[in-house]
């Protein structure tokens, strides 16, 4: 097991260097000197040649890059250009926000969406199924940022149950937020469940163990289930994953103070270390959230467990 | 035979079945799965179902188990399991009898067993289901389920992916004797396996079969086991019962056509300069089948009367049931 | 030759009539092609000048009427011009992007399929990066480096979708690879570029149909929720994500100007999405 796990981590490094050099190597064609922006224009072309080798710019990108890198590992992310505000601890104060945001999301999804693709598959052509799946087809096609909208209309504005902008500190206001969020990915893990169910029913396994004499609910629970949650939960990773990418416009439509409204903040106000620093980080997120996928694959899987035993 | 001789007294059926009808309704179509299927197996006595692919064999073991998925299926007929009507019992009721009175081993070991479960949980989940005892008494009879079979208790813990497909039809076979059933069906259980592993299993089966003294039902389309281990034969042809017998009944006095295009199909070892003959074309459409005798398209006899009515099964001596036409009494 | 391409014909046509068969998927084809038509020939039915750009302020803000049916907004301009003219920059940059990463993703899945070894290591590696970011963090990352521009937000959303079908093309093409009638065509000495274009690629054409109907619902969710952000296509060309945006100052007193943008989006994805999941079920009828 934890062989398996090591060998997991040290495949996702390369894919980490990968994904931040992406990122570092297409920031970095964005237009502007950063040197004669800190220093304004008015200072001389010496001035800004020796800032620009104080910060390394003289340097080949793939150096800049590692030197990056090695910084980001301890904790430093660089200045914001305008601010000269330290760039992690802009980051690092808004981390939890987004975090918070996004666990409830997933957490919304996943309690929402295993018993409603389990229950649909299990009475399958019932009005409960199309019911349940005419939902999950209307999730995966509504936007986000709609939905957001949509609901502060209805529970902010009309019935004035929830507050209009998301609120870090108390549930009520994170429930907008969250719903937004859950909406879109709860809906296509709904439909995975269900399908994966369907055809885990159809298996012969099913059948011996109905020929046991277990009941109905227990066929379900205790076969079909853990059976059907091995493509569900690579559907799950992809989509908490997903998540990540729509906390950007979830916390635009709510402003929530996360990495991912500071964002789309930073790209406004052109602060390229802070839009590098947040993109790096979700990046990082992103790849850790498929790790930790890949190792509950082998919880659930048999057959990857007993690979590495 | 024996075990018919000591039995034959006292004239109770582990089983009996009555004019099983079974027919699946998909998209406006009508498949004719069994129709009007009846017999009988007294304790102890095995009974070999024999036929072609898509004759209803495993639909008449599912239909013992009451296993046939409704919608789409639609079951009528009597089934009685010692001496009981399962079709009035609730489905709780019937789960009580599934693995403990009647157990079935599925034709193909490979995907039979549950992937992400231990091989004893999964034979240790049925004792626990039947006999009401303890989490860890019902694992240690799985394991000596495990041994007499013939696969050390230590390899429990094993998943099914970790077993080869002879010793997955073990485990199978360890989970379906696990209670002591009163019935046994056994749907093509070698037929997924490799010839030298096939008579291992059969012959285990056997062996078992004689140390529970239960009631067998072997599904097969090969003679060959059906010589080895049955007592009595049924031939099924598209859904219905075409000949009904003793072993000796079927193999020495053979009187359907289609049984003897059976014999017919196989090769014949005292004299290999003989031909094969086997039976021209195919089985009817179950959702078409033909008025008359289903046999008559594919019987090189057949007359007049064969395609205008279907024939019922009639004695011939002794317990002999023939459906044909061209056989007359006597 | 002339046999396969019957084959290949009938089963189409298989496909065809099991694809009638399935209501929602009729129903999205048929709202697909609406939309497509009404987006071609929007300037038949409107005036980009007069009745898209041109603000009136006579007639800010007003609620659905006859003149307007979907009703102004707050610059005067008819919304139900500015969603038609929307679909425009939607379908557009989606259908070019999509297309583009396609063809890109097929030709790398296909070498990576047919040769293996070291080529599909490196490749799939690759695709491995690019998959580990979401396609809306991509998008982004290349607009705040490039600036809006509809060029910048094509060459964004086909680069991340590109590995889709270089994983799926490559699945494919390994599973055909193997197949029979692709070792007789060896067998009879067909040059590699011959094997693949007329015996593999054919044969692996249904499931990228399927993604691509698939893709394009996906990527203009994307564009709009980009242009929702600001960082898509940018005003005053309309485009479903601005108008919402633009409208959330209004949202309280006129809902109107946020539900019929966002329900052009969610009608269009809807019946992409369900022509799609038709077409998949069409095409592999094992399932159901």
């Amino acid at each position: 097991m934890l062989k398996y796990i090591g060998k997991r981590l040290l495949a996702m490094i390369p894919v980490i260097l990968g994904v931040t050099l992406i990122v570092y190597l297409i920031m970095s064609l964005a237009p502007g000197d950063p040197a004669r922006t800190i220093l304004g224009e008015q200072a001389t072309e010496e001035q800004v040649a020796q800032l620009r080798s104080e910060m390394g710019l003289d340097q080949p990108i793939i150096v800049q890059y590692f030197r990056y890198i090695w910084n980001l590992l301890h904790g430093d992310l660089g200045r914001s250009y305008q601010s000269r505000i330290d760039v992690s601890t802009e980051i690092f104060s808004r981390f939890p926000n987004t975090i918070k945001l996004a666990l409830t999301a997933s957490l919304f999804s996943v309690i929402l969406a295993l018993p409603l693709g389990i229950i649909a598959a299990v009475r399958q052509n019932t009005f409960f199924d199309s019911f349940s799946m005419f939902v999950a087809i209307i999730g995966i096609s509504c936007p986000t940022f709609w939905f957001g909208l949509i609901l502060i209309l209805v529970f902010a504005v009309n019935l004035k149950w929830f507050p209009v902008s998301g609120q870090v500190d108390n549930f009520k206001g994170m429930v907008l937020p969250a719903l937004t969020l859950a909406f879109n990915s709860m809906a296509s893990m709904a439909r995975v469940t269900r399908s994966s169910m369907l055809e885990v029913i159809r298996q012969d396994y099913i059948r011996t163990a109905r020929a046991k004499g277990v009941s109905n609910r227990n066929v379900i629970l205790r076969h079909a289930v853990p059976n059907a949650m091995i493509p569900t939960v690579t559907v799950i990773g992809l989509r908490i994953g997903g998540l990540l990418a729509g906390a950007v416009i979830c916390e635009t439509v709510f402003s929530w103070p996360g990495i991912g409204r500071l964002l789309v903040q930073s790209i406004q106000s052109r602060n390229t270390p802070v839009v590098l620093g947040c993109i790096i980080i979700f990046s990082i997120c992103f790849s850790l959230v498929n790790l930790i996928v890949d190792i509950l694959y082998a919880f659930i899987d048999p057959r990857i467990k007993s690979q590495y035993q | 035979m024996s075990e018919r001789m000591k039995n034959g007294a006292a004239s109770e059926y582990a089983l009996e079945i009555e004019n099983l009808n079974v027919e699946y309704h998909v998209d406006k179509e009508v498949v004719h799965a069994l129709n009007g299927i009846s017999l009988k197996v007294k304790k102890g006595e095995t009974i070999g179902l024999v036929g072609e692919t898509g004759a209803g064999k495993t639909t008449t073991g599912l239909s013992i188990l009451r296993l046939i998925p409704s919608p789409p299926g639609v079951v009528k007929g009597t089934i009685r399991v010692m001496g009981e009507d399962i079709g009035s019992l609730s489905e709780k009721q019937m789960e009580a009898i599934r693995g403990k009175l009647v157990s079935m081993i599925f034709q193909d070991p490979m995907t039979s067993l549950n992937p992400t479960k231990t091989v004893n949980d999964q034979i240790a989940e049925v004792i626990r289901l039947h006999d009401k005892i303890g989490k860890k008494e019902a694992a240690a009879k799985a394991g000596d389920m495990l041994e007499m079979v013939g696969i050390p208790r230590d390899r429990g813990v094993e998943f099914p992916h970790q077993f080869s497909g002879g010793m997955k039809q073990r485990v199978v076979i360890a989970m379906a004797l696990a209670c002591s059933p009163e019935i046994l069906i056994a749907d093509e259980p070698t037929t997924a396996l490799d010839v030298t592993i096939q008579a291992q299993v059969l012959d285990m089966i056997r062996d078992l079969k004689k140390q529970y003294n239960m009631s067998m039902i072997m599904i097969t389309h090969d003679l060959g086991i059906v010589a080895e281990i049955c007592d009595t034969v049924a031939i099924v042809y598209a859904g219905s019962i075409v000949e009904y017998g003793t072993l000796e009944d079927i193999f020495n006095r053979t009187a359907h056509p289609y049984t003897v295009g059976l014999f017919g199909s196989l090769p014949n070892m005292d004299d290999r300069t003989q031909r094969l003959k086997p039976i021209q074309g195919l089985m009817p459409d179950p959702t078409n089948l033909p008025s008359g005798c289903p046999f008559s398209p594919r019987c090189p006899r057949a007359t007049a009367e064969c395609f205008a009515k279907k024939p019922e099964l009639q004695n011939i001596g002794g317990e002999h049931l023939v459906a044909c036409h061209l056989v007359k009494e006597g | 030759m002339e046999k396969t391409e019957f084959k290949q014909r009938s089963m189409l046509v298989e496909t065809w009539k099991r694809l009638q068969k399935n209501k929602g998927a009729m129903i999205g084809l048929a709202i697909v092609l609406i939309l497509f038509l009404l987006a071609i020939f929007a300037g038949v039915i409107y005036d980009y000048q007069e009745d898209v750009i041109k603000q009136d302020y006579n007639e800010l803000l007003q609620g659905p009427s006859a003149k307007h049916w979907f009703g102004t907004d707050e610059l005067g301009r008819d919304l139900l011009a500015r969603i038609i003219y929307g679909s425009r920059a939607s379908l557009f940059i989606s259908f070019a992007a999509v297309a583009l990463a396609a063809v890109i993703g097929c030709f790398f899945g296909a070498i990576s399929g047919y040769f293996g070894g070291k080529v599909d290591s490196v490749i799939m590696r690759l695709t491995d990066i690019l998959l580990a970011i979401p396609e809306t963090l991509f998008a982004i990352t290349l607009v705040a480096a490039l600036g809006t521009s509809t060029f910048t937000l094509i060459i964004a959303l086909a680069i991340s979708n590109i590995p889709i079908y270089c994983r799926l093309l490559r699945g494919s093409v390994m599973t055909q690879r193997g197949s029979e009638h692709v070792e007789a065509a060896k067998a009879i000495g067909a040059r590699t570029s011959t094997i693949i274009m007329q015996h593999i690629l054919p044969n692996c054409l249904a499931p990228v149909l399927v993604q691509f109907t698939l893709s394009i619902a996906t990527t203009i969710l994307t564009i709009s929720g980009l242009s929702f952000l600001g960082l898509g296509v940018s005003p005053p060309t309309p485009e479903w994500g601005s108008l919402l945006s633009s409208s959330r100052s209004y949202m309280r007193e006129h809902t109107y100007l946020t539900i019929f943008p966002g329900l052009a989006i969610m009608v269009t994805i809807l019946s992409l999405n369900l022509l799609g999941d038709g077409l998949r079920d069409a095409l592999d009828p094992r399932l159901r």
